[in-house]
């Protein structure tokens, strides 16, 4: 249902680019709960935003497709990604792929509704491609002259002043269409969602204002709505009334959990969703989240530091660093045979309370700055495993059993045990 | 007072209120109201060892650290360390107290001033109590005490400010502040709860071998108990200002005597996903510290309530040779393991929401909800099918 291929997101800083998410490719099927580790700063919330397309004005997508239900509802627009391909060292050959791709998808009929975008822009960037098209097929040119021709397009789409209005014009249609997917059907559980209520309104009619926002129903049908979604997460009827200030963090979190099942999303992004909470707490509201998924039949994205969280409600895991999804997959399969040694490293110093009490090992040194990652391997400065490839070479995702993906150049090594 | 053969520190009950302000009329007529943080408390603390203090949010965990190292002064009780009770201590003498015993706080991206280097940083305990002859001699301090919190070279680091250092190395700069003097004590208030997995087990770690070389005594003060098992020998588990239980980490982690610790025990989640456990057996909220329950604190929750539980206040008995427990009932409720790996999940009880395991009897309705024996048997009938409940194995 929700399908991300090689996306990419960049944020603009003054010091130059920081490269927060750099290709990472998912799936989620309907009625799955899919858990996204990551330790602090490694892009998992950036994914989150970008699939909501709330990401900051700093930060953009610049390569890459996400479609959601059949829907395309977030990609890179043409020349961005062609200016992030002029920078590699393959570019001729990516070039080529991007724009045999392009026409591909332009061309096609079922194209203009799977799409947010209006018409004109289709237009629009079917030109543009056309025209990078027979700059690339000229075989007058030289390599040379075909990068500089490239870069002259590139720099005329997105830097002159007409360009750069139609494009503002272009996001603001698509943040419309955005807006009814938004909460409708993909819902957002933000990080610290127990601060999220507005203080000064009650809790019930909050949740009212959003349902009339979103759906087509009178007021009393909306209290009615809110009534429903108070027992079905379990809270008293005679809540609704209240303030956010006379809510415990545990009822906050579950009012903020009615909230997003409001309009009966498909999908709901959990982003750290019980991070505040105690545990007693937090386990009461992970079986909630397991009751309701399991009865609404809803996918959840859940994204967390914890890897025992993921533990206990997700069936597929992914597991970032820096940017990337290191490994992802069946949950089962990467924590008894994990074919990664971020995630190897990442297990062994987590201490639990069953079983021996083994001694954890850390990982040396700290995640690196995003800014300037590291060279092949973005692991390989603090990977054991390390060798002279991981320095050169950056590795690719290698599907070492069904579902089971591991990105590490020797992820077949240690996935069959050859490597310890 | 003169304490028992290895034991550093001896607290006894220590009380701590922190009383209400409330408006003037109410001052005249009503009665004083306090927050009651910390509630009747005994425990020791042997030589090199660490125990953990764990519990939720507001039970009174980190006041009682606090109070340890008289940052607060307890409302009530004995707290002997070095042959003196520390309690009621004032001026000076206070003063050298506090040069024994060390703090690391939970947040190094507050606990550091930002305008300080390394090298100021740890040097401050230094100029404060007067410690080391001449400059060079405290440069050497302050060095040793990088090297020792593993921040090495120390040249490299001495001279960068906080902003230049990563979460784990400005945890190691505090541990270092705290090693300079050289403590008997070192209270660790939530040490890694802000660090990321892959840093956090390295401070661990550090923690561990500093107890070992060193010797040095810790209470290590946690919200996560998979983490206070990893660090401590022994764990006391609070409960609204109460510690419920106290004894050897493996001994409340694999047979806990109070069932606190078991409804705790059960709502950690576990990191593997193949292994399946209980829900948690707890019920409602947790109870405001201002208008405490009478008798047992934890009776409103605890899922083995009889008749004397909220009348009589329970003793904290030992109920096997070194582990105590505040309840009636310690060592005879049919506690539940976590390790008992027998746990078949069949599903949630509708009525009271406890896990329903395989070859337990419930009952099972038209519109497939389940309910378990007691709950069945006191409904009768399922409230939405009207299907009279027949109980199976």
């Amino acid at each position: 249902m929700l399908e991300v291929n090689n996306l990419k997101t960049y944020f603009k800083i003054l010091k130059g680019t920081v490269y927060a998410v750099d290709g990472v490719t998912f799936q989620l099927d309907r009625g799955e709960t899919m858990g996204l580790v990551g330790e602090s700063g490694c892009g998992k919330t950036t994914t989150a935003f970008a699939i909501t397309r709330l990401l900051p004005s700093n930060g953009g997508i610049v390569g890459g497709e996400i479609v959601f239900d059949g829907k395309l509802i977030g990609r890179a627009d043409f020349p961005t990604e062609l200016a992030e391909i002029l920078k590699e060292p393959l570019w001729l050959q990516e070039a080529r792929a991007l724009v045999e791709r392009k026409l591909r998808r332009l061309s096609g009929p079922e194209e203009e509704s799977s799409l947010l975008e209006s018409r004109r822009r289709l237009e629009q960037e079917r030109a543009c491609v056309e025209d990078v098209n027979a700059i690339l097929n000229d075989a007058s040119l030289s390599e040379e002259e075909i990068k500089g021709e490239l870069a002259a397009v590139v720099h005329d789409e997105l830097t002159s002043f007409f360009a750069k209005r139609r494009r503002r014009r272009f996001d603001r249609e698509i943040e419309e269409k955005m807006s009814d997917i938004r909460w409708s059907q993909i819902s957002m559980i933000f990080q610290g969602a127990m601060n999220a209520f507005n203080p000064v309104y009650k809790v019930g009619d909050q949740i009212v204002e959003a349902l009339l926002e979103h759906e087509d129903m009178t007021k009393d049908e909306a209290k009615e709505r809110v009534l429903e979604l108070f027992d079905m997460v379990g809270l008293e009827r005679s809540r609704v009334t209240g303030y956010p200030h006379e809510y415990s963090g545990g009822m906050r979190q579950r009012a903020i959990i009615a909230m997003s099942l409001a309009c009966n999303p498909q999908l709901i992004i959990a982003d750290e969703p019980t991070t505040a909470l105690d545990v007693i707490m937090q386990d009461r509201i992970l079986g909630e989240i397991r009751h309701l998924q399991r009865e609404l039949h809803i996918a959840m994205m859940i994204i967390t530091h914890d890897i025992s969280v993921v533990a206990e409600v997700a069936e597929t895991i992914g597991i970032m660093y820096a940017g990337k999804l290191f490994e992802f997959g069946d949950i089962v399969s990467i924590f008894e045979q994990s074919a990664n040694p971020y995630t190897i490293g990442l297990t062994g110093a987590f201490p639990s309370i069953k079983g021996e009490r083994k001694k954890l090992i850390a990982i040396p040194g700290s995640p690196p700055d995003l800014s300037e990652p590291p060279h092949g391997c973005r692991f390989h400065p603090r990977c054991k495993f390390a060798q002279e490839i991981c320095r050169r070479e950056e590795p690719v995702s290698v599907e070492v059993a069904k579902n089971h993906w591991s990105l590490c150049h020797f992820a077949k090594e240690i996935y069959s045990g050859q490597l310890t | 007072m003169e304490l028992e053969e290895g034991v550093v520190y001896k607290v006894v009950n220590l009380t701590k209120l922190f009383p209400i302000k409330s408006g003037f009329f109410a001052s005249l007529f009503g009665k004083e109201k306090n927050v009651h943080a910390v509630n009747d408390v005994n425990f020791t603390i042997g030589e090199g060892e660490i125990l953990g203090m764990v519990g939720e949010s507001g039970c009174g965990k980190t006041t009682c650290g606090r109070c340890l190292v008289r940052l607060e002064t307890p409302t009530e009780g004995h707290m002997y360390f070095g042959g003196k009770d520390i309690a009621g201590l004032k001026g000076r003498e206070l003063k050298s107290f506090r040069r024994d015993v060390q703090m690391v706080f939970q947040d190094p991206y507050e606990s550091l001033n930002p305008r300080f280097n390394v090298y100021s940083t740890v040097s401050e305990p230094l100029v404060v109590h007067g410690v080391g002859e001449s400059a060079d001699e405290r440069d050497d301090m302050v060095a040793k005490a990088l090297e020792y919190s593993e921040l090495k070279p120390p040249e490299e680091f001495m001279y960068r400010f906080p902003h230049e250092l990563s979460g784990g190395q400005r945890q190691r700069v505090a541990i270092a502040r705290t090693l300079v003097l050289r403590p008997r004590f070192i209270v660790a208030d939530e040490p890694v709860s802000m660090l990321d997995v892959s840093i956090r087990a390295g401070i661990m770690n550090l923690m561990l071998s500093l107890r070992e070389r060193y010797k040095i005594p810790f209470l290590f003060i946690s919200h996560d108990v998979s983490v206070t098992r990893y660090m401590s020998h022994r764990i006391a588990v609070m409960y609204l200002g109460y510690i419920v239980e106290l004894g050897d980490s493996e001994a409340v982690i694999k047979d806990p005597l109070h069932p606190y610790t078991e409804a705790l025990l059960s709502a950690v989640p576990i990191p593997d996903p193949a292994m399946k456990h209980g829900r948690v057996k707890i019920k409602g909220d947790l109870p405001s510290p201002i208008d405490m329950p009478p008798g047992c604190v934890f009776h409103p929750r605890c899922l083995y309530r009889k008749d004397i539980c909220d009348k009589e206040t329970p003793q904290f008995k030992e109920a096997r040779p070194g582990h105590y427990a505040l309840c009636h009932f310690a060592g005879e409720l049919p506690i539940q393991r976590p390790d008992d790996e027998e746990i078949f999940e069949i599903g949630v009880c509708e009525s009271c929401g406890a896990t329903i395991k395989k070859g337990m009897p419930h009952a099972k309705c038209d519109c497939n909800k389940l309910y378990h024996e007691s709950c069945a048997v006191e409904l009768g009938e399922c409230p939405i099918c009207k299907k009279k409940f027949q109980v199976e194995e």
